[in-house]
C-alpha cells in the first residue's frame, strides 16, 4: 500500500477473496483427515440412523421399515425420565468443570511464572490414565470400604460406614466433572495463552484494574474457549456408561447404561440405535445453541 | 567556548529549547533494573529528568535497556533499587493504572473484539466522563490523528500504520501528563515511518503532552527530539540536545552510534601537546586525561583551499570516493592515519591525488570509554 493511501484514510480492501481461498487450500490439505472422519465417524453413524428404522423381532433384526422403535422409545417414561436426568448430569457436570477449569488455567498462565508448563501437565496428566482406572479410582476413594470412609472411621466422625458416597446422583456428576476438568482445562489454557502480554498492560495503561481488564479484556476474548471446552465436556459426559455402571448405581443411571441394555442383554438393536439417534439429535440441537454463545469478531494475531 | 555561528559547531542549545516551563514530569533517580534470574542488570543506575511540554528520546541499539526504562516509568516493572517520580510524586510502588500516563506500545496492542470507537474511548470509562463528552472526545481524537471514518473498524481491518494511529489516540484521550512511545514506528516502511515522524512531531507540538519516545534510529532521534538520553549496556551515557549530542558526544559509544565520525586514539605528554600516531593536534581545551580518543566528524573536515588557516592543517592524499547522490565521501590517509571527510558530489577527486584537509580546534571532541574509565 501506497504512503499516500495509508493518509487519506480510505477504505481498505476488505480481504475476504483471500480469506474464501486460503479456506479452500485448508480444506484441501484436510483431505485425508476428512475421509477418516467420513470413516469412523459418518458410516457407524449412517448404519446406526439405518437400524434404527429396522423392525426388532425378538433378538433378530427384520429389514422392514418402521418408526415404531421411536414411538416406543418417546412413549417410554423410562426414556424420558433418564433422558432429562441424564441431560441435567451432563450440563451439571460440564457446567461445574468450566467453572474449575477457567479459574485454574487463568491462575496458571497469569500466576504461575516459571512454574507454568509443569502446573498445566499436572492438570492433564489424568488423560494419560486410562477411562476405566480413572473412574474406578472415585470407587475406591468412596466406596463401603473405600479411603474415605476408611479415613472417616478411623478418625472417629462416623461408626459405620456411610453408603450414600458411592452409587448417587451425586457421585456422577463428580466423576463425571473429574473426567471433563483437563479437557476443558486445555482449551481454555491454550487460549489465554495465546492472548499477548501486551493486552493485560494496554488495559491497566488505560486505566483498568485486574478485575476490569478480566471482564472488559480477556473473558469477551477467551469466552469462545470456554464455551468449546464446555462443549467438549458435554459430548463426553452426556453419551457417557462406563462412569454410572460403576459409581451410579440405581440412582445414577444414564440414558447410556440403557443403550448399552439394549444393545445387550436386552438384545433389541433397533430400539438402542433409535435411543441413540434421540441422544445425537438433542446433544445437535443443545451444541447448537451453546456455539451462539462461542460467536466473536476478534482476530487475534 | 566561543559562540562562532558560522561553525557546525555553533550554539548548542538555542534559547528558547531551555526555557521551558522547567517543572519535571517524570524524575528517574539512581535506578536499575536485575530481572529475575538474570546476571546482568538491564537497566543500570539511570537518573534522568524529562520536562513539562519536552519530546524526549531514549536512543540506544536493541538490548540497551530502553525498554525496560519505559515500562517502570509506566509501572509495568518494578525498579530493583532507585525511584520513580511522576510530576514531583514518588510512584515507585504504584501499579500502571494509578499513573496519570498512557503508553503506545510496540505492537500497538489494541484490543482486538473492540471497534476502534471503543478502544479509543476505553480509557475514558474509568475517569467518569459522560456519555456525550467521551463521544466528542473519541471524535476529537481519532479527528487529530487522522483516524475520522474508521470508527466502527475493527483492529484487523487495518493497516498497520492506522493501527499505530488509533493507539495513538487511545493514549491521548485522557490527556495524560505523559505519553510514552516504545518504538511506536518500528514496524512501519520507511516512506510511511517519514511521514509519521512528521505527524508525531506536529501532533507532540499540538496538544503540548511530554512525550518518552523510545527508538534505536539514530536520525529518528535527532530529527523529532528536543533533548535524548544515549544507552548503552543499560547505562545512560549522554543526555542534552539533539546538536549537542551529535557534535559534543561523551563516550566513544556516543561518538560512533550517532552519525559517522573519525575516532582516532590520542594521548597528551607532560606539556599539554596532543599527538594521534604522527599528527600533531590542536584542541580548543586540554583533556584531562592521558590516553583517550579524538572524535572529528567528516564533515567538519575542510578540503583545499578552504583547509587554510584552520587550527588543524595536513597534507593527505585521497584514497577513496564514494558517491552517494547528494554527496561524496572521500577516505583521506593522513600521516598513516584514514580520515573519512565529505565533499560536494560534483567535486571530483581521482584517488592518488595528495589534498590539504583541515580542521578547527572545536571539531575535535575528546571521548572516553566508561568502561576503561571505571576505578
Ligand atoms: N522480562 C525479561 N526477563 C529477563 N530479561 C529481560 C526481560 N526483558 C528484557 N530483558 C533483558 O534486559 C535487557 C534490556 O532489554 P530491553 O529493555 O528490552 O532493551 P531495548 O528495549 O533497549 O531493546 C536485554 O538484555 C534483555 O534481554
Ligand atoms: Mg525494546
Amino acid at each position: 500500500m501506497s504512503a499516500a493511501s495509508e493518509w487519506s484514510g480510505g477504505a481498505i480492501e476488505e480481504p475476504l477473496g483471500e480469506r474464501a481461498k486460503a479456506a479452500g487450500i485448508r480444506v484441501g490439505l484436510a483431505s485425508p483427515a476428512l475421509l477418516w472422519v467420513l470413516l469412523i465417524v459418518l458410516i457407524p453413524n449412517a448404519i446406526m440412523l439405518l437400524y434404527s428404522f429396522w423392525t426388532n423381532g425378538l433378538g433378530t433384526i427384520i429389514q422392514e421399515f418402521t418408526t415404531k422403535n421411536y414411538s416406543q422409545a418417546l412413549q417410554s417414561n423410562v426414556v424420558r425420565a433418564l433422558l432429562q436426568r441424564t441431560f441435567l448430569i451432563a450440563v451439571a457436570a460440564s457446567l461445574i468443570a468450566t467453572a474449575i477449569a477457567y479459574p485454574l488455567a487463568y491462575l496458571i498462565v497469569r500466576r504461575a511464572g516459571r512454574y507454568k508448563l509443569p502446573l498445566a501437565l499436572l492438570v492433564v496428566v489424568p488423560l494419560w490414565v486410562s477411562y476405566l482406572m480413572r473412574v474406578f479410582a472415585w470407587k475406591i476413594i468412596l466406596g463401603e470400604k473405600g479411603v474415605l470412609n476408611g479415613l472417616l472411621q478411623q478418625a472417629g466422625v462416623i461408626d459405620h460406614p456411610i453408603k450414600a458416597l458411592l452409587y448417587s446422583k451425586v457421585t456422577v456428576i463428580l466423576t463425571l466433572t473429574y473426567v471433563a476438568v483437563p479437557y476443558v482445562f486445555l482449551s481454555i489454557f491454550t487460549a489465554l495463552e495465546r492472548l499477548p502480554t501486551a493486552l493485560y498492560d494496554a488495559a491497566g495503561d488505560c486505566g483498568a484494574s485486574e478485575w476490569s481488564t478480566f471482564r472488559d479484556i480477556i473473558w469477551p476474548l477467551s469466552r469462545p474457549a470456554a464455551v468449546i471446552g464446555f462443549a467438549i465436556a458435554f459430548v463426553i459426559t452426556f453419551g457417557d456408561y462406563v462412569t454410572p455402571a460403576l459409581v451410579g448405581g440405581l440412582q445414577g443411571t444414564m440414558l447410556g447404561s440403557i443403550i448399552l441394555q439394549e444393545f445387550g442383554t436386552a438384545n433389541n438393536w433397533p430400539l438402542g440405535a433409535a435411543i441413540a439417534m434421540v441422544i445425537l439429535v438433542v446433544s445437535f440441537v443443545f451444541l447448537g445453541a451453546v456455539s451462539l454463545l462461542a460467536r466473536t469478531e476478534a482476530v487475534i494475531d | 567556548m566561543s559562540p562562532d555561528v558560522g561553525s557546525p559547531v555553533g550554539d548548542l542549545v538555542p534559547p528558547d529549547r531551555v526555557s521551558r516551563s522547567g517543572r519535571s514530569v517524570v524524575e528517574l533517580v539512581g535506578v536499575s533494573k536485575v530481572y529475575p534470574n538474570t546476571r546482568d542488570a538491564a537497566v543500570a543506575d539511570v537518573t534522568l529528568t524529562v520536562e513539562e511540554g519536552e519530546f524526549f528520546a531514549l536512543l540506544g541499539p536493541s538490548g540497551s535497556g530502553k525498554t525496560t526504562t519505559l515500562r517502570m516509568i509506566a509501572g509495568f516493572e518494578r525498579p530493583t533499587v532507585g525511584c520513580v517520580r511522576l510530576a514531583g510524586r514518588d510512584v515507585t510502588k504504584l501499579p500502571p493504572y494509578k499513573r496519570d500516563v498512557n503508553t503506545v506500545f510496540q505492537n500497538y496492542a489494541l484490543f482486538p473484539h473492540m471497534r476502534v470507537a471503543d478502544n479509543v474511548a476505553y480509557p475514558l470509562k474509568f475517569r467518569s466522563v459522560g456519555k456525550a463528552e467521551t463521544a466528542s472526545r473519541v471524535s476529537e481524537a481519532l479527528d487529530r490523528v487522522g483516524m475520522t471514518g474508521f470508527e466502527r473498524r475493527l483492529p484487523h481491518q487495518l493497516s498497520g500504520g492506522q493501527r499505530q494511529r488509533v493507539a495513538l489516540a487511545r493514549a491521548l484521550i485522557s490527556r495524560p501528563a505523559l505519553v510514552l512511545l516504545d518504538e511506536p514506528l518500528g514496524a512501519l516502511d520507511l516512506k510511511l515511518r517519514q511521514s509519521m515522524q512528521l505527524m508525531l512531531k506536529r501532533l507532540q507540538r499540538e496538544v503540548g503532552i511530554t512525550f518518552v519516545y523510545v527508538t534505536h534510529d539514530q536520525g529518528e532521534a535527532l530529527a523529532m527530539s528536543d533533548r535524548l538520553a544515549v544507552m548503552h549496556d543499560g547505562r545512560i551515557h549522554q543526555t542534552g540536545a539533539p546538536d549537542e549530542v551529535y557534535f559534543r558526544p561523551k563516550t566513544t559509544f556516543v561518538a560512533s552510534f550517532i552519525g559517522k565520525t573519525n575516532l582516532v586514539d590520542a594521548e597528551r605528554d607532560a606539556t599539554g601537546a596532543v599527538r594521534a600516531g604522527g599528527l600533531a593536534l590542536r584542541l580548543a581545551t586540554t583533556p584531562a586525561a592521558e590516553q583517550f580518543k579524538v572524535s572529528i566528524r567528516p564533515e567538519s573536515i575542510l578540503l583545499a583551499e578552504a583547509a587554510e588557516g584552520a587550527a588543524n592543517t595536513f597534507d593527505g592524499i585521497v584514497r577513496e570516493t564514494i558517491f552517494l547522490g547528494s554527496e561524496r565521501e572521500l577516505i583521506v590517509e593522513v600521516s598513516g592515519q584514514t580520515l573519512l571527510a565529505k565533499a560536494a558530489s560534483n567535486v571530483v577527486l581521482e584517488a592518488g591525488t595528495p589534498i590539504r584537509v583541515g580542521w578547527p580546534a572545536e571539531a575535535c571532541v575528546v571521548v572516553v570509554d566508561p568502561a576503561e574509565q571505571a576505578p
